[in-house]
């Protein structure tokens, strides 16, 4: 057996591994999303605490208003819950745009943090710090400045987050608010759904095991006060305070009827910058946290080790090693000579992927389609493969960042005007919330 | 048609073309082989047999196979139509027959060999015959008559012995004049016939002696009706040749071929070459059956191994393959094929051409073993002792029906485990742990049975696998097309062999068997998925148009 058929054997055998992780998760998820789809997400409480909402915000002037305005439509007790955006040394007119929203809200709790230079600008964990300093409630919620919350978005995860104490944190689902805006946008929207929410659910389902998703989760503030807030050199913040929740002996929920929707990167250069800065930051943590994957203690947060140990390094590994050898063979550089693997296997492992895809879509409304399935089969052979790169981009970035002792800077998400297409977006989300609207009115059946 | 109208069909498409990749489809009924005249020999037996009696027509069907005739099997009413249709037709242990077969029987022309008594006196009283009863009318002989020995003048003078009861009596029977064996026979009554003039061996019981096997009128007759001994069974072959053989002077002999057997790849290279010199010098030819590999094929002792395999090539000796001993009770062909392929290049890539293979009995009645079978010219058949599975349902000697040069196990006749027989070619197998004495004695056992011995090298051969032929025709050898020679280079071997480099080899191996655990896996989640979507899809208008409708 030559080398070459060594690292084929590799490929494929990790490959399947992943496959089948992939699809038990996908099983979970569903059996999830089915379960808590039977309600409303709701579970009333005596006493409503004090929320305070916080909103990073670096240069958001295009996404600003929507989102506040937004965060002021949630059907929570307007007296029980704090707006507080950090305009975080933004240098265009992010403060004008808030300073009207002030004016127009009046009596509204909308509190705005203005940075400068001096301590602002380094990053949303530290944006993030600066908020919680000022904030006043039990429980934090963070949206991202770009986020079109639903308005029960807030009460359904504050709520299930008191009914239990032993969660730490409950998160929500996000959408794409921009699915139409390109093609990327719509891989995206499938990526967001399938691996971000779906495999979330089946975490969950399984393992009651989630990662933080930067966005749309409310957390306790005095888990916040112990862990001594944010860690500034995380540039995924979330998944960092997701692993440091579980050493504590919290949990978090997933809570999929919680939903907001965000502008994602409809542009390749947008796109590869953030999901560079999101991989840097999941490598960051997993290196910080791969010893807690052999301590007992650590409980279900090893799992997660494991979790993203296999993504970041089988996945990793196993995509390049097939890619290369795949195109080393049709130039006839290489030859394999391990037998009984067919392509056959390839074509079956590629069914798989996609009847995964549409089991995720099927749950959602309007995305399951022929379209959204030569979507996945399309994005199986682009987007995935431009996963490789921002990994290697961001490994050498980490490694770059050890070598020079660069401090960790925020790469922020450039934020557009949207566009007609995603225009269409909008108002069909102005649709479902309005329907979702009336379903609460009459009831469910 | 909208995306969701076309959805809905590619979805139950999809649903439906996975169902026909998972359910079996039986297209058509299995068909059932029934005789219809197309074999040479119809063996007629009775509808219900004990266990005994289908061991013995399992044995006269391969003996038919031995002797290289197409066979079929089934009761008198199965036949009944297509009688007419054999060249021989012989009739086992028959209680009785239907007045159609009879008739049948009486106009088909076909030479007949009766085994038991009963049916011999029904079928000669049916057909006319009955002045060949040994009765006090006949004492008087007719014209016809004259010819009959003074034996048979004699055997009239005594009673008649026409109960049906269970004899036993002594058989016994000359090979060649020098070889005459021994051994007790079962017959349902002592019952003899006038004969014509052809006798052979005898059977004793009592003070009567009566013919093993005779010629009554137009009947081959033999009254033994149990087959189970080795005497009687290699007598009854003996016969049966000579019956069909339509010349006047003996059939040809066949030969004989010794098989150095259970040769294992690691056993000590030099207890190999000592035996396999031992059989250079007894000038006869043999065969060494080697044990299957596919895997370690790289180590030392495998190349030493091989290395003697071509030492005795280059000596004479031949080598056949084993096949493959298999505990797994569904047996996927395909999976065979590749492990077969893969043993036969494991020694082919070492200048060794296993030219056959040999096979248990169990392979000869099981419907994929044949399959793989075809693939062989010469197939060498040995007795493991397990169930053979012979099927009485069968209604065929289905061996026969591939064309194999077909080498069957010897029927040892004496304690030395030698055989006398020449009529069908046999194999002797020597199990390669005895001691050299062991083999030496046999040898010269072998050279005193006055069976001729044929070495493999003076026949034609060949074996196709997957990617893979051999053919070996008038003296030349080819794998895929390319001729080799057959030549011994003695070689070195590498001493700092590192024993654990073949494990992911061994790790190709058993996922190459998951192939088909994947497609199975794939399948269930294609299913599972397909349902899962269909039921969300059921959800999702539930839930995603009741608004609408109440508004």
């Amino acid at each position: 057996m030559s080398f070459i058929d060594l690292l084929s054997l590799f490929a494929i055998i990790a490959i399947w591994l992943l496959m089948i992780m992939n699809v038990i998760l996908s099983v979970g998820g569903f059996l999830y999303y089915m379960k808590v789809g039977k309600g409303d997400g709701r579970i009333p409480l005596e006493k409503y605490p004090m929320v305070s909402v916080l909103v990073p915000a670096h240069n958001e002037s295009i996404v600003i208003t929507r989102t506040v305005r937004s965060l002021l439509k949630f059907h929570y007790p307007k007296e029980l819950y704090e707006i507080i955006v950090i305009n975080d040394n933004s240098s265009d007119d992010t403060a004008e745009k808030l300073m009207e929203l002030q004016k127009e809200f009046p009596e509204h709790k909308l509190i705005v943090i203005n940075t400068g230079p001096e301590v602002g600008g380094t990053g949303k964990s530290n944006a993030l710090n600066i908020g919680f300093s000022m904030s006043r409630g039990e429980v934090i919620a963070i949206y991202d400045a770009d986020n079109t919350p639903e308005p029960d978005a807030l009460i359904i995860l504050v709520e299930n987050l008191m009914a239990d104490d032993k969660l730490g944190a409950v998160i929500g689902k996000f959408r794409t608010r921009n699915r139409n805006a390109s093609l990327l946008s719509r891989f995206v929207n499938i990526e967001t759904l399938a691996y971000q929410c779906m495999n979330q659910a089946g975490r969950y389902f399984f393992f009651k095991l989630c990662t933080i998703p930067g966005t749309n989760y409310v957390i306790r503030r005095s888990i916040i006060e112990e862990i001594g807030g944010w860690d500034v050199k995380a540039l995924s913040e979330d998944t960092e305070i997701s692993f440091r929740l579980y050493r504590m002996g919290y949990y978090i929920k997933q809570m999929p009827l919680a939903v907001t929707w965000e502008q994602e990167p409809h542009l390749l250069k947008v796109w590869f910058k953030q999901r560079t800065r999101w991989a840097k930051g999941n490598i960051y943590v997993l290196l910080k946290n791969f010893r807690y994957g052999f301590d007992k203690s650590a409980g279900p947060m090893r799992l997660d080790v494991f979790y993203y140990t296999t993504v970041y390094v089988l996945m990793l590994s196993s995509l390049i090693i097939s890619d290369l050898i795949f195109f080393s063979g049709l130039m006839g550089f290489i030859h394999i000579t391990l037998g009984g693997f067919s392509s056959l296997l390839w074509g079956m492992a590629i069914l798989v992927f996609v009847i995964n895809m549409m089991l995720t879509l099927v749950t959602e409304k309007n995305e399951f389609s022929l379209e959204s399935a030569i979507l996945s089969l399309i994005m199986l052979f682009t987007y995935a493969k431009l996963w490789v790169f921002v990994v290697l981009n961001a490994i050498r970035l980490s490694i770059m960042d050890q070598v020079f002792h660069k401090e960790v800077t925020w790469d922020k998400t450039v934020r557009y005007v949207e566009s007609a297409a995603a225009k269409d977006d909008a108002s069909d989300l102005e649709e479902l919330l309005d329907k979702k609207a009336r379903r609460n009115k009459h009831g469910r059946k | 048609m909208s995306f969701s109208m076309m959805f809905k069909g590619a979805a139950v498409l999809c649903l439906f073309l996975c169902l026909l990749a998972v359910v079996p489809v039986h297209a058509e009924e299995e068909q059932t082989y029934l005789p219809s005249g197309e074999a040479e020999i119809l063996l007629v037996h009775n509808e219900t047999m004990t266990s005994a009696e289908e061991e013995d027509i399992e044995f006269i069907s391969m003996a038919a196979t031995a002797l290289n005739k197409s066979c079929d099997f089934g009761t008198p009413q199965q036949c009944a139509d297509y009688v007419s249709k054999y060249k021989y037709i012989i009739c086992y242990n028959l209680d009785g027959a239907s007045l159609e077969f009879m008739e049948g029987l009486d106009t088909s022309g076909a030479s007949l060999m009766i085994l038991g008594s009963t049916f011999t006196e029904q079928y000669l009283s049916h057909t006319g015959q009955k002045s060949y009863y040994i009765t006090e009318e006949n004492q008087g002989l007719t014209e016809e008559k004259q010819n009959l020995t003074e034996e048979n003048q004699k055997l009239t003078q005594e009673k008649q012995t026409l109960e049906e009861r269970q004899v036993k009596g002594k058989l016994s029977y000359a090979f060649s004049e020098e070889n005459t064996f021994e051994e007790l026979v079962e017959m349902k009554g002592l019952k003899a016939f006038l004969h014509g003039n052809y006798s052979s061996g005898e059977i004793t019981a009592g003070n009567e002696t009566i013919p093993f096997c005779s010629q009554v009128g137009n009947v081959r007759f033999i009254p033994v009706t149990a087959y189970s001994g080795k005497l009687v069974r290699a007598a009854l072959m003996q016969e049966m040749v000579q019956w069909m053989w339509p010349y006047r002077d003996a059939p040809p002999d066949y030969a004989q071929y010794f098989v150095l057997d259970q040769v294992y790849p690691f056993m000590p290279a030099e207890k190999l070459k000592e035996k396999v010199d031992v059989l250079i010098e007894s000038g006869i030819p043999f065969a060494i059956s080697v044990m299957p590999i596919s895997q370690n094929t790289e180590f030392p002792s495998m190349k030493q191994f091989c290395q003697v395999l071509s030492y005795a090539q280059a000596n004479g000796g031949a080598v056949i393959l084993n096949a493959p001993i298999i505990h797994q009770t569904e047996v996927e062909i395909d999976e065979l094929y590749e492990k077969l392929t893969d043993m036969t290049t494991a020694y082919t890539n070492y200048g060794v051409y296993p030219l056959g293979l040999q096979v248990p009995l169990s392979w000869t009645n099981d419907e994929v073993y044949l399959k793989v079978l075809e693939r062989y010219k010469t197939v060498f058949v040995y007795d493991d002792g397990e169930s053979s599975g012979f099927e009485i349902d069968s209604h065929q000697n289905v061996l026969f029906q591939n064309s194999h040069q077909l080498i069957l196990p010897l029927i040892e006749l004496d304690h030395t485990g030698t055989s006398y027989l020449k009529c069908y070619s046999s194999a002797l197998y020597f199990n390669a742990g005895e001691d050299l004495e062991v083999l030496e004695q046999k040898l010269r056992n072998c050279k005193e049975s006055s069976v001729p011995f044929k070495s493999l090298w003076d026949m034609n051969h060949s074996v196709w696998a997957n990617d893979f032929s051999m053919d070996y025709e008038n003296h030349t050898l080819r794998i895929n097309e390319e001729e080799r020679v057959i030549e011994f280079h003695p070689e070195e071997f590498d001493e700092d062999f590192e024993y654990g480099r073949n494990a992911l080899q061994r790790i190709t191996v058993s996922l190459q068997n998951q192939n088909k655990v994947l497609m199975l896996l794939v399948a269930v989640i294609i299913v599972l998925f397909t349902l899962l979507i269909l039921y969300a899809r059921k959800r999702n208008k539930r839930n995603f148009f009741y608004d609408d409708n109440r508004e």
